[in-house]
């Protein structure tokens, strides 16, 4: 059997249309649909934001728990900018904002500049970013991962590569690091929204030196569909420690950490979290998110689909602007 | 009270190669991040409308002062050659220098503000503020303030909002984009309200 893949009928479409508007409003509206991803770091990282050493924070470890850690952190930037690359290569594959270039003379009209905003070189124009992101907190302390990264450093200077001297360590992060964050689209449109969703899931390398190590790969593990924000992805972090604590006690800083235990401890944080809203908080996870993700697939794959997305995305674009010179 | 929970910056002074964030919150700036007055996402001009903007809180008898800091700390970031997006607008229009530091202040940091309606108001429970959108949790208190009169304002006021102009003040911050002042005294008592032992004197956005 055959069946025909379309955007229009797509269940990511039909869940998306529920909550987000069909043409971008040229006012805040905070329609709002947040991606949870865990970050999961599968190489070695480079998280420094100038210089020699690792960017950490003392922050509280939990919201239970209120001693002051130290934790890795993924900035803000680091998230976005490697994103933005993959949709603006992406666009010139399209022939899409061809004389768009970043920072430099933004053409305030191809996806990345409607998405998440530019301000224009010569004097005029501004358009805010609807895509809002946090500053990523890793869930353990910088001490406990130096830990883990001692245990490895044999097999470290087997393959030649860091030293294993206390100045070397302190520059990478070791694979199986995790940052839950959490990415919320305000006011875009389904296609617009598929395009924020592809840039997380083909983005694969983040932080420096990004062509040799900094693999990353991103696990969307809920879809959170609200008129507000949630959380941050501070409060996130110290909610699945609290959690991991409960659960393995001191063992919490011994071992790495398995995906699985993070998942789980991020889905039950978000779980207390919609309890607690005072506005509806939808959480689509499990089977359902599944489902779409299959659905988001089948999209990609599928020539026409995909071709009918773009159009759309490119028609939602054209309307905005029409609007705005008006 | 208002918690950071990441890094927020705003360039309140610039001192060589360092764009520092002053200790307080703009009360323009909270106002937008409450959604009480809103802004369009395309801004034609990049000059902000404030007047505008805030003229039907006035109507709505809707107020509030700026944060004050309740224990705020700084950290020193440097920037490097690499553009990057959220310095983008005053890189350009100021030249700003390809590389540098920016004193951003620290999650976890806490302000203090207050906020005046004649009805119920509804806040958010997060707020995005400064230049890099940084989210913050609300923790709001009702109080019922007393109607009365005051010759000191502990508090963080703006200056552009108070119909009498304090004669003394403890410090001033020349923020954009309007100065703020702490420790205000007034010569003669002006109206203005008391929230137990703290006066907070009367105002209205953009009085001046
Ligand atoms: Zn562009």
């Amino acid at each position: 059997m055959i069946t025909q893949t379309s955007w229009k009928d797509s269940f990511v479409k039909k869940r998306l249309e529920k909550q987000l508007p069909n043409e971008i409003p040229l006012f805040p509206k905070r329609q709002c649909v947040s991606l949870v991803i865990v970050r999961e770091f599968d190489s070695t990282a480079v998280l420094t934001t100038e210089g020699q050493t690792l960017d950490v924070e003392l922050v509280r470890c939990g919201r239970k728990n209120k001693d002051l850690i130290s934790r890795v952190l993924l900035q803000k930037r680091k998230q976005i900018a490697p994103e933005r690359r993959t949709g603006r290569a992406f666009n010139r594959d399209l022939g899409w904002g061809e004389k768009c270039a970043y920072m430099e003379q933004m053409c305030g009209k191809c996806p990345d500049c409607l998405i998440y905003g530019f301000a224009a070189t010569s004097g005029e124009g501004a358009q805010r970013s609807r895509v809002w992101t946090d500053s990523g907190f890793a869930i353990r302390s910088y001490e406990a991962m130096q830990r883990s990264i001692t245990l490895n450093a044999i097999s470290d200077t087997t393959r030649g590569g860091i030293s294993g001297s206390a100045f070397a360590e302190r520059e990478h992060i070791r694979p199986q690091v995790f940052f839950p964050t959490i990415e919320t689209a305000v006011d875009v449109t389904p296609s617009e929204f598929m395009y924020i969703l592809r840039n997380i899931l083909a983005t694969t390398r983040y932080g420096a030196e990004s062509n040799r190590q900094g693999f990353v790969q991103n696990h969307v593990v809920a879809m959170l569909f609200s008129r507000g924000e949630v959380l941050s992805n501070l409060a996130l972090t110290q909610g699945v420690y609290d959690r991991l604590l409960e659960r393995k006690g001191e063992n919490l800083n011994e071992f790495p950490l398995e995906r699985s235990e993070v998942v789980e401890a991020v889905l039950d944080v978000l779980h207390e979290e919609a309890r607690e809203s005072y506005l509806p908080v939808e959480i689509c996870a499990g089977e359902e998110l599944q489902a779409l993700l299959a659905s988001v697939r089948d999209l990609w794959r599928s020539e026409e689909a995909n071709e009918e997305w773009l159009r759309e995305l490119e028609n939602d674009h054209r309307a905005y602007l029409e609007k705005l010179s008006k | 009270m208002i918690e950071l929970e990441d890094f927020l910056f705003f360039s309140s002074m610039e001192k060589g190669k360092v764009a520092e964030t002053a200790p307080l919150l703009h009360n323009y700036a909270l106002a937008y991040a409450m959604s009480w007055a809103v802004s369009p996402y395309y801004h034609e001009h990049q000059a902000p409308e404030y007047e505008r903007h805030l003229q039907p809180l006035n109507h709505e008898g809707i107020y509030i002062f700026p944060a004050s800091p309740v224990e705020v700390t700084h950290r020193l970031m440097q920037y490097n050659t690499t553009p990057e997006p959220f310095l983008m607008t005053r890189a350009q229009s100021l030249g700003y220098p390809n590389w540098g530091f920016i004193k951003c202040i620290r999650p976890g940091s806490r302000f203090e503000t207050y906020a005046l309606s004649y009805n119920p108001l509804s806040f958010p429970s997060r707020i995005r503020l400064g230049k890099w959108m940084s989210q913050a949790r609300l923790e709001v208190e009702e109080v019922d303030p007393e109607r009365g009169k005051g010759k000191h304002c502990p508090a963080m006021i703006n200056v552009q909002d108070l119909p009498k102009i304090p004669t003394y003040f403890t410090s001033m911050y020349n923020v954009l984009p309007t100065r703020l002042v702490m420790g205000a005294e007034w010569e003669n008592e002006v109206e203005g309200y008391w929230v137990g032992e703290v006066f907070l004197p009367e105002a209205v956005f953009w009085w001046r």
